[in-house]
């Protein structure tokens, strides 16, 4: 289980930090600009090029704590560890509840 | 903010790097460098520089737990027990500060940077000695299915050492306002947990931070959605951030053997103390340099 975690959260690292590299080199060969706030309804829709692949990195950063809940959730129902598989569904529907309440 | 040029790029590079460097080396966030760093420094309004920082707040918990989850010192279980209360206090926060005008948003960091900072000159309580048991060299940490309890290996003392958790509540409580505090403020709030979990619920100290450690990028991420989603994002200021704050937590996991953490601890308080009077002033409406 802790080798599944580890291994998740260096991969999410490694692919948000290429996204944000990339964004971020993109950004700088256009030369100088204004940042500008992007919305996650908006993120590939608006904005351009090198806003929404560093914002992509952005939001596969956010989302790697979150794929690891659903990991220890999926790991410690597979253990028989009902009791905790439970405790991370009820973090999961809060983080949910979270992005819900975010659009409203 | 002005546009974005070479050098602006280096600066924010520059905060994240001695923001993600000194959070690692006195274990703190990185957070109470970036808000004021952004708002002071670079003009950035108080919600965009938020959401920045919770976005580096994920970047330090996600370097540092790679490394700790892996030799299992962090509790998993405890983690995500305390996390139900925390990510109700992260996304409570979030839409509160959403909602809040900037100098009682800027009030109440000035009053919680100045509580950090007493809290970091004051130190931490002697630890209680722990029986170490002999393992093999090979041996990792273990939680005992279905309970919080633990055992990890102490790399000082040479051995394992077991461990229960106790005062479930008390951990719940100051979990729910660590995580009203890290949505509305940006910050990671383990310099509640840490204190809380290590004195009130009697769990060893380094799985107390690295348990903390890998809760504080859940909690940033229950409410680092309420910021992008209502705008506050702005990529090309965080992605340069993150990246400072990515390479600086690294180099300080891996300097902090020849670091003396008193010293450091003590020039950290009295950033701190400097930040959170300029922060009081601009509440009041006085400001710097425009």
């Amino acid at each position: 289980m802790q080798m599944r975690i580890q291994t998740l959260l260096r991969l999410g690292l490694v692919l948000a930090v290429t996204l944000i590299v990339v964004g971020t080199g993109i950004a700088l060969g256009e030369g100088e600009r204004t940042p500008v706030p992007i919305r996650l309804t908006d993120l590939w829709r608006d904005g351009s090029v090198p806003d929404r692949v560093a914002a992509t990195g952005i939001l596969v950063l956010a989302l790697t704590p979150v794929a690891g809940v659903v990991t220890l959730i999926w790991s410690w129902w597979r253990e028989g560890d009902r009791r905790f598989a439970l405790v991370g569904v009820v973090v999961l529907a809060v983080l949910v509840v979270g992005v819900v309440l975010g659009h409203a | 903010m002005t546009a974005l040029t070479l050098s602006t790029l280096f600066a924010l590079v520059g905060v994240g790097l001695g923001a993600g460097w000194l959070g690692a080396l006195v274990g703190i966030g990185g957070g109470v460098i970036i808000v004021p760093a952004l708002v002071l420094g670079f003009g950035l309004d108080f919600q965009v520089a938020v959401a920045a920082s919770l976005v580096a707040v994920i970047a330090t918990s996600t370097t540092a737990g790679s490394v700790y989850v892996g030799r299992g010192i962090a509790n998993m279980r405890l983690a995500l027990t305390l996390e139900i209360a925390t990510t109700v206090g992260a996304i409570t926060g979030g839409l509160v500060a959403a909602v809040l005008a900037e100098d009682v948003l800027a009030a109440i960091f000035a009053v919680v940077m100045a509580v950090t900072a007493v809290l970091m000159v004051r130190g931490a309580r002697r630890p209680r000695q722990r029986v170490v048991e002999e393992v093999p060299e090979e041996a990792s940490g273990w939680e005992e299915p279905g309970t919080l309890a633990g055992a990890y290996i102490d790399d000082v003392r040479g051995g394992l050492v077991r461990y229960r958790v106790e005062h479930l509540p008390l951990g719940w409580s100051v979990s729910l306002l660590a995580g009203g505090v890290s949505g509305m403020l940006g910050v990671g709030g383990g310099f509640l947990k840490v204190p809380a979990m290590n004195l009130g619920m009697d769990v060893p100290v380094k799985v107390a931070a690295a348990t903390s450690n890998f809760m504080i990028g859940v909690t940033a991420a229950a409410s680092v959605f309420i910021y992008f989603a209502r705008g506050f994002v702005e990529p090309l200021v965080v992605a340069p951030l993150t990246l400072g704050v990515i390479v600086g937590s690294w180099l300080g996991t891996h300097s902090s053997g020849r670091a003396r953490p008193e010293v450091l601890k003590r020039v950290m308080a009295l950033i701190l103390a400097v930040v959170a009077v300029q922060m009081g002033l601009r509440a009041m409406g006085v400001t710097f340099g425009g």
